[in-house]
């Protein structure tokens, strides 16, 4: 009778959301990525000397994303940096820069604007610093008036995890506003990582399966379909390739969902025959883990009778985390 | 004075509009006239009760909705008010008053009608100053600076972005 009570005791506090305590002592802790702070200062240079205009600082997990946008009464600039922790010490950071500018107006009084858009990746240290100049540099003039943005990344002291056990979440700190608010800094955290299977099917039935394990958002991964042993001969001749690349990944209320774009093509092979493009620029979406399938029978293998079509999964990579 | 001058003076002698000289021989008749008292004492009554009724006299509230019917705003109901009616014994309009502020609520007033104004002309003074004008060619618009602009920086140029060592 002691005996049941005690189970009961123990099958009760494993139930009630209670870690049974000696099972905890077998799961080793997670290894938790470093966190990044970025001091983001706006100067103003003239001459040589430096005038402090805004100052924010952002902190989180490797992964951090963020956002500078300006705005003056006839220009718009943003830069959006995707960041990644390459190595121990080198970050990733993919700048995209798009800008707009009011150039004049046309006959008929309509604003007419001048727009640019341009993407660098950047392999910085934790010993260098990005510089963006938003209005560019003055060549004629090199004492004239600039700004200047500098981007200070640093490994944060802070740990990983609350006191509490949760993960500690991003922070902002505008330490100094600038002048009519006119410069604005925006941080985000979303998944950057994916793995994206690929998958031919051949009346239903799967011919070829190829994966990339390790996209990068924003970043084309190549994927070699391979044909199995159910593949005919046609199929098992004439490979299928996917570049595919995950555009933007959303957190919705059911399920989340990830925007892609590819291209499908026959690569290149020993005997001869050069790349060819089946499709390109398809794109499309639909929720994180569930198949996006393509009729690809006009595209691929055309008048053969059969139906082929290409099944495409993107998942979260390992380690990656969708808060 | 005899009855007949103090009747036809009595309105000036109740009214006290009476000369020295009339007001003197007035007094002495009508301390020795009992009939000429009585018809003071009547005269007098008679205008107490009239001063009364004269201030008694309102307007039927008919008659004021009627009124407010026909002058009211379009926009404005017509809305019958006990106590409203109660309180038009001194219907002065709201412009007709004579307004009494103190010293320190005048000079908050002027302090914010101040800053208004200067606020005012500093928005004036941001706004995008794009040429309106329309015109048969390309009209390239030149950058204005101001203080909280950051126009002042625009040369021009295409932005750009490189790393440095810190």
């Amino acid at each position: 009778m002691k005996t049941f009570f005690v189970i009961l005791l123990l099958w009760t506090l494993n139930c009630g959301g209670h870690p049974f305590p000696l099972s905890t002592t077998m799961i080793s802790a997670p290894v938790e990525s470093p966190r990044i702070r970025y001091d983001v200062a706006a100067l103003e240079v003239k001459g040589g000397q430096r005038t402090l205009l805004s100052e924010t600082t952002i902190e989180g997990p490797a992964g951090t994303d963020f956002q500078i946008t300006l705005q003056s009464s006839q220009f718009q600039m943003s830069a959006h940096f995707l960041n990644d922790l390459a190595a121990s010490k080198v970050l990733s950071m993919r700048a995209d820069l798009k800008m707009r500018r009011l150039y004049g107006r046309s006959e008929r009084n309509l604003p007419l604007y001048e727009e640019d858009g341009q993407k660098e990746n950047l392999q910085v240290g934790f010993d260098e610093k990005v510089v963006l100049l938003p209005f560019g540099g003055d060549e004629r003039d090199p004492n004239s008036e600039q700004l200047k943005i500098e981007i200070t990344p640093a490994l944060s002291d802070l740990s990983a995890r609350l006191p509490s056990g949760e993960a500690r979440p991003l922070e902002i700190k505008i330490l100094k506003d600038s002048p009519g608010n006119s410069i604005r800094v925006e941080a985000m955290r979303s998944p950057h990582r994916f793995t994206v299977d690929a998958v031919l099917l051949e009346d239903g039935n799967e011919v070829a399966r190829g994966m990339a394990p390790d996209a990068l958002l924003g970043q084309p991964s190549e994927i070699l379909l391979q044909p199995n042993k159910q593949a005919s001969d046609a199929v098992a001749s004439q490979p299928l390739a996917v570049s595919l690349t995950v555009d933007q990944y959303l957190q919705r209320r059911r399920s989340d969902q990830a925007f892609i774009s590819f291209d499908v093509y026959r690569p290149a092979d020993d005997r001869g025959n050069a790349r060819e493009t089946l499709a390109s620029q398809w794109a499309g979406s639909g929720p994180i883990d569930s198949p996006i399938t393509y009729d690809i029978s006009n595209q691929y293998l055309n008048g053969s009778g059969r139906k082929y079509e290409l099944k495409l999964i993107v998942k979260l990579a390992p380690g990656e985390t969708a808060d | 004075m005899n009855c007949k001058e103090f009747r036809e003076v009595l309105d000036l002698y109740i009214d006290k509009e009476l000369s020295p000289e009339a007001l003197i021989a007035a007094q002495l008749h009508s301390g020795e006239c009992m009939a000429c008292q009585a018809a003071t004492e009547k005269l007098l009554s008679i205008r107490q009760l009239l001063k009364a009724n004269n201030a008694k006299h309102q307007l039927p509230d008919e008659l004021v909705e009627a009124v407010h019917r026909i002058s009211r705003p379009w926009w404005k109901p017509v809305v019958h008010d006990p106590k409203a009616s109660a309180s038009r014994t001194h219907p002065l309009a709201v412009w007709r008053r004579q307004i009494t502020l103190s010293a320190s609520t005048f000079a908050l007033i002027l302090l914010v009608v101040i800053v208004f104004g200067l606020f005012a002309g500093r928005l004036r003074t941001t706004q995008t100053p794009v040429s309106q004008k329309p015109s048969s060619v390309v009209v390239p618009v030149t950058p204005e600076a101001s203080t909280a602009d950051l126009a002042r920086f625009d040369h021009g140029g295409r932005p750009s972005v490189y790393k440095e060592p810190r």
